[in-house]
């Protein structure tokens, strides 16, 4: 990749396009794209997993022009080739250690109140299924997730999926708010 | 090895995808499929949760244990995710006291027995009274003094790292009674923090975690006091994780204290 080379918004026109002619689908393809990099740099254990995705998108862009008549198959298997050069160029940089698992949050009390008005702000019904299916322990927890399937008329990866899906808007619910308040 | 001959279940690829000990030639198709197999990626984040829950309640092996703290959660978006997960349990363990407490509490169904039965609600009522009157006289003549005052009960818990959970020595205690406190006092050799954290497992799950807790000095030794509801203490068995509050607030386990609490 040339030195210094930024992403402009011609370039971004141009990544886009080639993931897809429809500009909102190319936008969505985009952003899953995104977020399975950084998902994967961060299960290779990267610190910096959102940098380093940003990276590989900006190195394809500068590339897209150049490869976009020549590539067949799906643009997502080159992002991949380009993350693994990343990732290599990362483990060559020698990054630092692991820090410390820190479990404790900085400040535990506003974390509940937090949560407290995230939760409000789901509907009833996954208000209800989030903490039905992360409550209790070992059989308990078995047999609940079971009937919560049952209920929804659901099957049992679905509603696991579900529940993620909601645990995953809620963390992004209560950094909002803790954010806001350190404000 | 190409993306169709991948581990029928998956669970288990994740697992050791997320702990890093997926041969590299089953990670690479294991991660192409991630960027265009949503469903496939969907079971990612969730195994990523439930390797969280595992490790906060203390359910994962040790070698999986070693390997979530030195490379699941070496990435920020691992962290963000068991910083969340810690105080989600947290807050659902205690929303799950709270709910049993107001279980107890709930009174629609004397109501209804008092629609249906007003003669023997009534006689229950009067035999009420009665007892209360009689145990206002006796406490009345033992000159106790009758206000309701939160009951305070204290126990000194020695370490006991090298005592395994549930074994004869350990220490145990009456079921307290409800609306009081009860005061752990755990014994530490020498005070070399500035603050202590103690985590409450029942049953290998946090329960819940007191933090910025001083060292007393007692004598030949020092104490850690810990202030616990007695509403969080039901039958069982539970295990204290004491850990010292380094100046860079991270915490350091410094041992375990085992209790029993019987009926």
């Amino acid at each position: 990749m040339k030195k210094n080379w930024v992403l402009s918004q011609e370039a971004f026109d141009v990544l886009l396009d080639w993931l897809d002619h429809d500009r909102d689908q190319a936008g969505r393809r985009y952003e899953e794209i995104r977020e399975r990099l950084v998902r994967i740099f961060a299960s290779r254990g990267c610190s910096g997993a959102t940098d380093l995705a940003d990276e590989t998108i900006n190195r394809v862009a500068s590339k897209v022009v150049e490869v976009r008549e020549t590539y067949s198959g799906d643009p997502a298997l080159f992002f991949y080739v380009v993350a693994n050069n990343i990732h290599k160029e990362y483990l060559r940089r020698k990054p630092p250690p692991a820090s410390p698992i820190s479990t404790s949050p900085p400040n535990l009390e506003k974390q509940f109140y937090c949560l407290e008005q995230c939760l409000d702000q789901l509907s009833h019904e996954n208000r209800s299924l989030v903490i039905q299916y992360y409550q209790d322990d070992k059989k308990a927890k078995i047999e609940r997730r079971r009937q919560i399937a049952e209920r929804l008329g659901i099957a049992p990866n679905a509603l696991r999926i579900r529940a993620c899906r909601i645990r995953a808007s809620l963390l992004e619910c209560v950094e909002k708010c803790l954010e806001f308040d350190a404000d | 090895m190409d993306m169709s001959t991948l581990n029928k279940n998956s669970n288990d690829d994740f697992r050791h995808y997320l702990l890093g000990k997926l041969p590299e030639s089953q990670r690479e198709p294991l991660e192409q499929r991630l960027l265009i197999d949503s469903n496939f990626f969907d079971e990612l984040l969730t195994t990523e949760d439930d390797l969280v829950d595992e490790y906060l309640s203390g359910k994962l092996n040790t070698e999986d244990r070693e390997l979530f703290e030195s490379h699941f959660s070496k990435s920020d978006e691992h962290q963000r995710k068991i910083q969340f997960g810690n105080g989600f349990l947290q807050y659902l363990n205690l929303e799950n006291v709270r709910k049993q407490g107001v279980a107890v509490d709930v009174r629609p169904s004397f109501l209804n027995l008092f629609r249906r039965r007003p003669g023997l609600v009534a006689a229950a009522m009067l035999v009420g009274i009665l007892v209360v009157a009689c145990v206002s006289i006796f406490l009345y003549r033992r000159q106790i003094p009758a206000a309701n005052t939160k009951q305070i009960l204290a126990i000194t818990l020695a370490p006991g790292s090298a005592r395994a959970e549930g074994s004869d020595s350990t220490r145990r205690l009456q079921r307290p009674p409800a609306n009081s406190s009860v005061h752990l006092q755990l014994e530490i050799a020498k005070n070399e923090y500035r603050s202590y954290r103690v985590d409450l497992l029942r049953e290998n799950q946090l329960f819940a975690t007191f933090d910025a807790l001083p060292a007393e000095a007692r004598n030949s030794h020092f104490i850690v006091d810990v202030a616990v509801d007695s509403s969080l203490l039901d039958v069982g068995d539970y295990r204290l994780k004491l850990s010292g509050m380094k100046d860079s607030n991270q915490a350091e386990f410094k041992d375990q204290y085992i209790l029993r609490v019987t009926q």
